[in-house]
């Protein structure tokens, strides 16, 4: 376990947190997190468990988080990175891990982050006609959005 | 003219175990490309989550995978017990593994029936879905509901198991084992099942690692992953089971390697019954539900699934709801990235047994 933490230590500015046994945290800038998960999967880190992002909207930035996996040394690397809320594009991982690019395609809809060289990303994938902000944003009212768009029932109207 | 022509598979059909739908393009009967088409089962569950304190999220999260609800549970749990740095009682331990053992079982029956029936042998869909029911009623005994149980929750389990609940289990496992032989004699030994199957929709071990497959999909092909060895959770560390592979990596290897899955859970859950401590605590003290601060941080708690690994990223700004939950389901990558190749080049006949043989659960992938 040491040793693969030792391994990334090396890498070129990243800053790695170990939380417990079995997951790393590595925090990268966003220009050099396509480097750093490529190095990662020499290493053997083969599979892109899930990728994702988290809206930190009071620091105006959105964090993309990918889990990975190596079934070598048996632990799990959380790269993390953040861009930035006003301007969100950044490089696509899909030539090193090819489930990311779905994931990609997902984030882009839920959160509006572009990612350079997705063909698909930006193509509609789970909503359906959608003209609203990204959904997943934190300033997406979702008490608004239902109250302006479905009409509610009450139960007493019906028992009259 | 056009050679090729565009054929929708689903929203709803047999070989989709829920609404998805699967856009093929075919040329005579042979698959030139497919596309997914996800969102008929999308809830919005992750935004949900992010509006709810701790403990009412667990009405919701059981139904992101409905055929197997408790993996969901047990990966919500332990992702809050990981922010929280509680260590859950020991006898909640073996509670939990027989819990997901027996919904294991549960899922496998259900996805054998399905399997069958997309194969023309409609007989093994009425047994294996009955026999599923016996594990529900075992199940509604513990927590009072079938399907969506709600009974993994952070910090252990709700509630102690019923007397006499074990042995009861114990019968289910012997009835069980007994119906794997009448299960072998009709399908898995069947001419037919393997004609249809052998050699069809073939992963190697090489693409199977590239494209990020996890469960019985990298285990037909000769990697012995599984999250319950490598990152144990509950009381699997103290139980001793072998994680079955085989090398072929066609849909005949998938079906094989959840067969024998069957097998190990009923093992499993006889181990679990044996070892448990027979007294004792279920539930670590909790605080106040509405009071439930959850310490500032991320993490990854990930569980093995009936698909492969189940996994729940969260992300707490210390407050009583979460900031954050990302779902990760095994279908997800096993549908986008696996079934989409896997499929070009199939005939039309094998399409529904080859996305039911790599198990894709729509619920998963929408959330």
């Amino acid at each position: 376990m040491m040793d693969i933490v030792n391994q990334i230590k090396e890498l070129d500015n990243v800053k790695v947190t170990v939380q417990r046994e079995n997951r790393i945290f590595v925090d990268v800038d966003k220009d050099r997190v396509i480097g750093t998960l490529y190095s990662l999967k020499l290493m053997g880190f083969h599979q892109l468990s899930v990728q994702n992002a988290v809206d930190w909207i009071k620091e105006g930035e959105f964090e993309v988080f990918y889990v990975l996996y190596s079934h070598q040394y048996k632990v799990n690397v959380i790269v993390r990175t953040r861009v930035d809320r006003d301007n969100p594009i950044m490089e696509t991982a899909e030539k090193i891990y090819p489930s990311a690019h779905t994931w990609e395609r997902e984030i882009t809809e839920m959160f509006g982050i572009k990612f350079k060289g997705n063909d698909e990303s930006g193509k509609p994938f789970i909503l359906e006609n959608w003209k609203e902000i990204p959904p997943l944003r934190k300033d997406f009212d979702s008490v608004k959005y239902c109250n302006e768009h479905f009409v509610f029932r009450h139960s007493e109207e019906g028992n009259e | 003219m056009s050679k090729t022509y565009e054929l929708f598979i689903g929203p709803n059909h047999p070989g989709v175990p829920g609404n998805f739908s699967l856009k093929i393009e075919l040329e005579g009967d042979t698959v030139v490309s497919a596309k997914g088409d996800p969102g008929y089962l999308h809830r919005a569950f992750e935004k949900a989550m992010e509006g709810r304190y701790y403990i009412q999220n667990l009405a919701l999260i059981p139904r992101i995978c409905v055929p197997e609800p408790d993996i969901n549970e047990a990966a919500y749990a332990m992702a809050v017990e990981d922010l929280m740095g509680v260590e859950i009682p020991e006898r909640a331990k073996y509670i939990r593994t027989i819990v997901l053992e027996l919904a294991r079982v549960a899922t496998y029956s259900f996805w054998m029936g399905g399997f069958a029936g997309t194969l023309g042998l409609y007989t093994l869909i009425q047994w294996s879905v009955g026999d599923r029911d016996y594990a529900l009623d075992l199940f509604s005994e513990i927590c009072g509901a079938r399907v969506y149980h709600m009974y993994i929750w952070p910090g252990g389990v709700r509630r102690d198991l019923p007397p006499g609940w074990t042995d009861r289990v114990l019968d289910y496992v012997k009835y069980m084992r007994n119906r794997l032989i009448d299960y072998d004699n009709l399908f898995f030994k069947n001419v037919l099942f393997r004609h249809r199957t052998k050699g069809v929709a073939v992963v190697t071990k090489e693409q199977a690692i590239e494209w990020g497959a996890t469960g019985p999909i990298l285990k037909a092909t000769g990697v012995a992953q599984d999250v319950r060895k490598d990152d144990p959770y509950a009381a699997y560390e103290y139980l001793d089971f072998e994680i079955p592979t085989l090398t072929d990596g066609d849909s005949w290897a998938r079906a094989m390697i959840r067969r024998w899955e069957i097998e190990n859970s009923l093992n499993l859950i006889e181990q679990a019954i044996k070892k448990m401590p027979k007294k004792g605590p279920v539930w670590a003290k909790m605080p106040n539900p509405l009071k439930w601060n959850v310490p500032k941080g991320e993490a990854y708690a990930k569980v093995e699934s009936a698909r492969g690994e189940h996994g729940f990223y969260m992300v707490s700004d210390g407050t009583g709801k979460p900031y954050r939950v990302a779902v990760r389901g095994a279908s997800h990558t096993h549908m986008f990235t696996i079934a989409e190749r896997v499929l070009v080049g199939q005939r039309l006949a094998d399409v529904s047994h080859i996305l039911v043989s790599l198990d894709i659960c729509p619920p998963e992938i929408d959330r």
